[in-house]
């Protein structure tokens, strides 16, 4: 449990300030409690699959005859498909997942698309990233309609990584943060302890200012100061990141995980992890990301559990579209249209939601939607953001029932 | 937002110094920090006593460097054909630190903030790079031509998803941009001039990095924009915006915002003087932003430290005022993460500016750029030492030299207890005069007081 | 941008970055200003106490702190002499110092060194460079010169004679870098001159320090000054320098017990094993001669990655894998320079158990290690060349055996995106392993054709293998043109097409893609520095970066014997006029990022790069050479200086 006093201790390390902690200004008071009223708020943390994950090869429908038909090389023995139920399994990597199924952590909504699937890749990635078909206009993503719209405050979404700004999170009016380390919330003054203690002292202490901008800026800074605490002492804990993967997925949904408890007012997390676009060898590197997202994810969730955020949190993945039926000749697969998307956390209908699309019915070679993906995003931002979908993505759409 | 209670009949008079209003280095700071980036304690000193209207001079009239500018090509050359926009971005700031030219320099970042394009959409670097020479070019000369050759600027082009416009079926980003966010404001035009004005765009399109002005493409027939009627083709079509009332008043109360206040609601009364100017001039920049700076509501007393520092601001103005050599590629870095890199702004809208610069990722951001700047290794302090850049103060005794930076680089007075901080800092036992120097400035940079430009 | 060269694009990026290596660059400090400044240190610095080794410095400031004392006592003599009659004195030095001693370095005749440095040819045209020029005249100079001055008086003998015969008998320096003490010691013939000279220091430092500057203290029937962070002695024709007491005094009892009476005792450096076994193996020849005791070096902290045995660096094990092999056991490592008005030498070596070798490493160094490097190619005007023994089929294969599970799910994913290129080719096996072990990589200078001027000027480069089966050129040339008709199709708006073409000469073909150039806006940019081919001549391979280059190397392979071969494992040879004419192409960049980097104004930044230029000057040519031997693996350095005015 993290007191108020091992964070102070934790941040500045003086034993001045804590006498001065002790006393509490009320200033610090009120910044707590405000951040503690936000803690009921729902948070959406997005894991977009970049390039295209092979559906076919994560959920596995392991006693249709069919996939193995079709998957010549590629095809998961029945025998080490992770079995859900009688006719779809995990591939042997996705331990995570099974893990968190099996605790009711986790929900698959499979043969997700849009009708008239797209093959261009890119019109395919700018319909899941923005909700509309094409329209030349200037484009927003789905989520960042979300922030222009419904979200306030600072911080509404957070872009971590290095990569570019998903074209999902661009808003017209707020901007998203993109950040890269945590660094940024943190006080890095090198070890001259005088001067970070005599700033700390400085931004904690409680003023009155006639000018509301520099009592804004004073607010701020103290706030600034707390989350900067609260991370050190995250931070220092000794089991910090030992929970995670030391993949670079596992290090962003630390981070993720550091920045919820910290309590900042984010209400959207996105992340991308990189490299389902296996058009040759595909086994090998398929299996290294899925086992990636795998763990890392239940490293997250079991995280979110300790921390007593399991319940306000949503973990959705998604990808621009799945890929072909049939292997190619380079023991890889094309771009092709459905796949499962993934839900986790602690409200959810746990299990598969639907069934598996059809594979005796294909359109040319592919696997027909049966679910179309902008259902998934109303459910998402009806009942779990709260907010009005049918401006977001264009008009209504039949939100699916996700959560208990 | 509050509103400003002025009187418009007045605000705008100019200034002259007062024994209630003398000039000293409260507002020869402020006038100087506003116009410009920074500047060493040394020179606004002398800006002190040589007074009031030639310091006006100094800001309005310094002559161009000519070693300067063709460095700076030469410079400019060998990087963008490199197409990394973000080494153009650096040398920007290399720009705005070493410019003879300061007032020119931020207005250009002023209007690339306002005709905000990003690189890392339109990821050429010499596309990039045109557009920022169009709007140096055009900073403190006229509106018109500048919002002219934007409108065909590849850069822009791209960015606003307007490479092509075809009659059939006509491009409405453009358009739409131009009328919201570039010349009249939200609210000042309808639905259908959006379109029409998108009629008079048709043909315009960017053809293997140039922009090229499709006949075949183009509408010719009657448009009917803003209350006017006429085969406008685009040029025309931007000079009918650019007559419309809302223009002035647009233009000029970004010019307030951005140089003077924008912490307050600005009544259309309070703009007005403003707006009959800049139309009366032909939209002459130069001459309503001296109007601006040399104005009685920009010294007055609430006016002085009623803005943010945007992070280059803050940057930038710290490697001026301190003569730092630091590695730009860093400031680079740190500066995106603040969210204020030159050619990388946000979305189309620019910076916000205002509070929108501080929040919980930014605040400590901050004050580690500022540490950094002032321990950095790389850093030399004038080829010296730091001292020796806060050369013109008594060395010995650090109130003193304290209160002078205080008074100097900071817009408000601090409270007591924190010069009484930053004088223990200054005079630590067991640390040299370098690295006191250096925690006094990383001790100010992190006040709220500091924030305020 | 296609996702698919954007993905190959990050890919290749990840992978380059794999293989980035961190090189702080030595600043180019001459020996002259070195010295002088440390001279200058030495005289007036001796009251301050930042002669004394603090231990909050991080470990490589302390070493760089302990190589300025060092050079600052040679830059003494350096400065200081001419020659006299070298009078044999043989003297082993390492009886000195203690057995701890882990850094040990021997001049066993100053006065030849000296004379070689004074009359070196370039020492003159140093002399004349500018920023020497103004260091010699800075006010600093003038207080020492006086103070020499002085000193000179004092002694009654030019400063020039006068160290040379102090240092007749050799100079010896040894440090514990554990304990962090360093002790110098010089053996003088004439022993009164020393006398009087260690007395008129003396003298000279009270007088700037008042009485209180030291402090005398009786050992061993000698005596010891102590000063501020620095102890002094002389012993008879001894004089000895330590920063620690207690190290100066170990320095006095061996030279009382072991040197005085001519006898070898334990405890004395010279009788560790480790340092017997390297001293046997010194050349008889050379300047200087130094020897390092690895176990010191792999107790401290931080240096667990160069001690490993492995990295996780893909890249960095196969530049260096055989380097960590070697490092993980030996148990010093000992270098020879020695230098003449033609060149300098410098020869380092480990030992090393050729039989030892992890089966992994096979790629690195051969069967039984006999892996040898492909001879050079004849070509004038390269910029540079390396030849090296490795068997890239082999290391890919070894990678489950070499690196951690991360990096080998990475490097899978890797070679899963790089398929695409391969036809879905096993890479490790038939990409790779198509190749003989035996690459080199060369580089020239490129000439432009009429109105191409690209603002970045880069060198022509390429690497050059051999397949084992010559019938496998097809598949690579198909790879070729996979990759060029991906970058054609690529969606970013800058890339303009490459034509490909292949032309067959008499011996040899040429598949190389032309960068069109339709436009005159096109100036400058910097994809005209390229015009990717790949040739085949016999069972060459070569993938060069520009067409040109791909045919004159086709031609220069053709007169390769194949029975010639280099006795190393790698050799690498640079040219560095070729590459001051290749900077200076590019001038304008190098100044723009000086200024960036440090917000330099453009006159302080052209003053450095020519500096940088005019001191590649003094050097023609730098080879280096690494050899594995049965018993000791050996890189040797050899830069030919240029003498010509």
């Amino acid at each position: 449990m993290v007191t108020r006093r091992k964070m102070i201790q934790a941040t500045f390390g003086g034993a001045a300030l804590i006498t001065a902690g002790a006393a509490a200004p009320p200033f610090l008071w009120g910044a707590s409690r405000q951040a503690s009223q936000k803690s009921d708020e729902k948070i959406l943390v997005v894991i977009q699959l970049s390039g295209g994950n092979d559906g076919l090869n994560t959920v596995i429908p392991y006693a249709n005859d069919e996939y193995y038909r079709n998957r010549f090389t590629l095809a998961i023995d029945k025998a080490q498909v992770a079995k859900i139920d009688d006719e779809i399994g995990w591939h042997p990597a996705l331990s995570g997942f099974a893990r968190l199924l099996d605790e009711g952590q986790l929900s698959v909504v499979q043969g997700v698309g849009y009708p008239n699937p797209n093959r261009s890749h890119f019109e395919s990635m700018d319909l899941w990233h923005t909700a509309h078909r094409n329209t030349k206009e200037f484009p927003r993503g789905w989520l960042g309609r979300c922030v222009d719209a419904h979200l306030s405050g600072e911080l509404p979404a957070i872009h971590y990584g290095g990569e570019r700004q998903p074209l999902a999170l661009t808003t017209r009016t707020k901007p998203v943060a993109s950040i890269q380390s945590l660094d940024q919330f943190r006080l890095r003054l090198g070890d001259h302890q005088p001067l970070s203690q005599g700033i700390a002292t400085n931004l904690t202490k409680q003023r009155s200012h006639s000018d509301d901008l520099l009592g804004f800026i004073h607010e701020n800074a103290s706030m600034a100061m707390t989350t900067s605490g609260k991370l050190e002492s995250i931070l220092s804990a000794s089991d910090a990141m030992k929970r995670y993967p030391e993949t670079s997925l596992g290090k962003k949904l630390a981070a993720v995980s550091q920045l919820i408890e910290s309590g900042l007012p984010t209400r959207i997390y996105y992340v991308t992890h990189d490299g389902f676009d296996t058009h040759a060898n595909q086994a090998a590197a398929h299996a290294a990301l899925l086992q990636q997202l795998g763990d890392a994810t239940q490293a997250f969730n079991e995280d979110l559990k300790n921390k007593g955020h399991a319940e306000r949190t949503l973990l959705m993945t998604f990808s621009e579209f799945g890929r072909r039926v049939r292997e190619n000749a380079s023991r890889g697969t094309d771009h092709g249209t459905a796949a499962p998307l993934f839900l986790a956390g602690g409200r959810l209908k746990a299990g598969p939601l639907n069934q598996h699309p059809d594979m005796s019915d294909l359109d040319q070679g592919d696997l027909k939607f049966t679910v179309d993906y902008r259902r998934v995003y109303a459910a998402v931002l009806e009942d779990w953001l709260g907010v009005d979908s049918s401006e977001i993505l264009g008009r209504s759409f039949e939100k699916l029932d996700l959560f208990i | 937002m509050a509103e400003l209670r002025r009187d418009p009949k007045q605000a705008w008079k100019p200034w002259q110094p007062s024994t209630s209003q003398p000039w000293d280095l409260r507002r020869a700071a402020h006038l100087l920090r506003r116009a410009e980036f920074g500047t060493p304690i040394r020179e606004l000193e002398v800006c002190v006593k040589a007074g009031y209207s030639k310091t006006v001079d100094r800001v309005f009239s310094v002559a161009p460097s000519v070693a300067f500018d063709q460095s700076m090509q030469s410079m400019e050359k060998a990087l963008s054909s490199s197409q990394d926009p973000r080494q153009l971005a650096v040398w920007w700031l290399l720009r705005m630190v070493q410019t003879p030219c300061q007032l020119l320099e931020k207005t250009t970042l002023f209007w690339h903030g306002h005709f905000a394009t990003s690189a890392d959409k339109v990821l050429n670097s010499r596309a990039m790079l045109r557009q920022i020479e169009w709007l140096r070019a055009h900073a403190l000369g006229h509106f018109e031509p500048m919002v002219q050759g934007i409108s065909q600027d590849v850069a822009m082009l791209i960015y606003l998803d307007s490479e092509e416009n075809r009659k059939t079926r006509p491009n409405e980003n453009y358009a739409r941009e131009l009328m919201e966010l570039f010349c009249l404001g939200p609210g000042n035009y309808s639905e259908k001039d959006i379109k029409e004005l998108a009629r008079c765009f048709t043909g315009w399109e960017i053809r293997r990095g140039n922009f090229r002005f499709n006949q075949h493409q183009h509408d010719h027939a009657e448009k009917i924009l803003l209350g006017q009627r006429g085969n406008f083709t685009g040029e025309q079509a931007i000079h009918v915006v650019l007559d419309q009332p809302s223009t002035a008043g647009f233009i000029a109360r970004k010019l307030v915002r951005f140089f003077v206040l924008d912490d307050r609601e600005l009544s259309d009364e309070l703009i007005q003087p403003l707006a009959d100017q800049l139309r009366e001039n032909d939209f002459d920049i130069r001459d309503t932003l001296k109007t601006i700076l040399t104005s009685q509501l920009f010294f007055a007393d609430d006016t002085i430290g009623q803005k943010v520092k945007s992070p280059v601001e803050m940057a930038v103005g710290l490697l001026r005022a301190l003569g730092v050599q630091a590695d730009l590629n860093q400031l680079s870095d740190q500066l995106l993460a603040l969210g204020h890199l030159p050619l990388y702004p946000p979305n189309v809208k620019g910076w916000g500016g205002g509070r929108e610069w501080i929040n919980a990722s930014t605040f400590l951001g901050r004050a580690n750029l500022v540490y950094k700047i002032a321990n950095q290794e790389n850093s030399q302090f004038s080829r010296g030492s730091i001292s020796k850049a806060v050369n013109a103060l008594p060395k010995m005794d650090p109130e003193i030299w304290i209160r002078k930076l205080v008074e100097a680089y900071v817009a408000v007075p601090l409270p007591g207890d924190t010069m009484h901080q930053l004088i223990e800092l200054g005079s630590a036992k067991r640390r040299n005069l370098n690295q006191r120097v250096a925690d006094v400035v990383c001790a100010i940079g992190a006040t709220p007081e500091y924030q305020l430009n | 941008m296609s996702d698919r060269l954007r993905f190959l694009k990050r890919d290749l990026t990840s992978a380059s970055n794999l293989g980035k290596l961190d090189a702080d660059g030595w600043g180019g400090e001459t020996v002259a200003l070195v010295g002088l400044a440390n001279t200058r240190w030495v005289f007036f610095n001796t009251g301050r106490s930042e002669m004394q080794l603090k231990k909050q410095r991080p470990l490589s400031q302390k070493y760089a702190h302990l190589g300025r004392v060092l050079f600052g006592f040679l830059a003494i003599s350096v400065f200081t002499s001419p020659l006299v009659a070298w009078q044999s004195a043989e003297v082993n030095g390492a009886n000195l110092f203690p057995k701890s001693t882990n850094l040990y370095v021997e001049i066993g005749q100053p006065q030849t060194v000296v004379e070689k440095l004074v009359n070196h040819p370039l020492r003159k045209k140093i002399a004349k460079l500018e920023p020497v020029k103004q260091g010699l005249s800075a006010p600093a100079m003038k207080q020492f010169r006086i103070g020499l001055a002085l000193l000179e008086a004092r002694v009654g003998e030019k400063w020039l004679p006068a160290v040379k015969q102090l240092t007749q008998g050799g100079l010896f320096f040894g440090a514990d870098l554990s304990t962090e003490s360093v002790g110098l010691a010089f053996y003088s013939n004439d022993e009164a001159l020393l006398k009087k000279t260690a007395g008129e220091v003396l003298g000279f430092i009270k007088q700037q320090g008042g009485a209180e500057a030291y402090e005398i203290k009786t050992y061993r029937k000698g005596k010891l000054a102590l000063l501020d962070g620095l102890v002094i002695g002389r012993f008879g024709k001894w004089f000895l320098v330590s920063n620690q007491e207690r190290f100066i005094r170990q320095m006095v009892d061996n030279l009382r017990d072991s040197v005085e009476r001519g006898k070898e005792i334990s405890g004395t450096l010279a009788s560790s094993e480790s340092f017997q076994k390297a001293k046997s193996k010194k050349s008889a020849t050379g300047d200087l001669w130094a020897w390092v005791d690895l176990q010191v070096l792999r107790n401290a902290p931080n240096t667990d990655a160069l001690f490993a045995g492995r990295t996780d660096n893909p890249a960095v094990e196969l530049l260096f894998g055989g380097i960590l092999e070697a490092l993980e056991d030996a148990g010093f490592v000992s270098g020879n320079l020695e230098f003449n008005d033609e060149k300098l030498v410098i020869d380092t070596s480990l030992p090393f158990d050729t039989q030892s070798i992890r089966d992994a490493r096979e790629f690195y160094f051969g069967n039984k290690a006999l892996g040898q490097a492909p001879p050079f190619i004849e070509m004038p005007g390269l910029l540079g060349q390396v030849a090296s023994y490795r068997d890239l089929g082999r290391w890919w294969l070894a990678k489950e055996d070499l690196f951690p599970e991360k990096v080998i799910a990475d490097l899978s994913l890797t070679e899963s995106q790089l398929s695409t290129f391969f036809g879905g080719a096993d890479f490790g096996e038939e990409i790779l392993g198509a190749l003989q072990p035996g690459l080199m990589l060369v580089a020239k200078k490129q000439d432009y054709l009429a109105g191409v001027n690209p603002d970045i000027k880069l060198p022509a480069f390429a690497l050059i293998g051999r397949l084992q089966n010559p019938q496998r050129e097809t598949r690579f040339r198909i790879s070729f043109n996979s990759f060029i008709t991906l970058l054609n199709l690529s969606e970013n708006g800058n890339m303009t097409q490459f034509d490909v073409q292949t032309m067959k000469q008499k011996d040899y073909r040429v598949t190389s893609a032309t960068y069109l150039r339709e436009d005159d806006a096109d100036e400058g940019l910097i994809q005209y520095n390229f015009s990717p081919s790949i040739a085949f001549q016999d069972d060459y391979m070569i993938i060069s970066s520009t067409e040109d280059f791909a045919h004159e190397l086709a031609e220069a392979t053709q007169k390769i014997e194949s029975t010639q071969s280099s006795d190393s494992n790698t050799v690498m040879v640079l040219n560095s006029e070729a590459i001051k004419k290749q900077l200076e192409l590019n001038r304008e960049v190098l100044v723009a990022q000086s200024m960036m980097g440090n917000a330099k104004s453009r006159d302080e930044a052209e003053a450095e790069l020519d500096l940088v230029l005019s001191m590649m000057q003094y050097a023609e040519q730098a080879k280096l050479d690494y050899r594995i031997e049965p018993n000791e693996m050996g890189i040797t350095l050899q830069v030919d200086l240029q003498n010509a005015d």
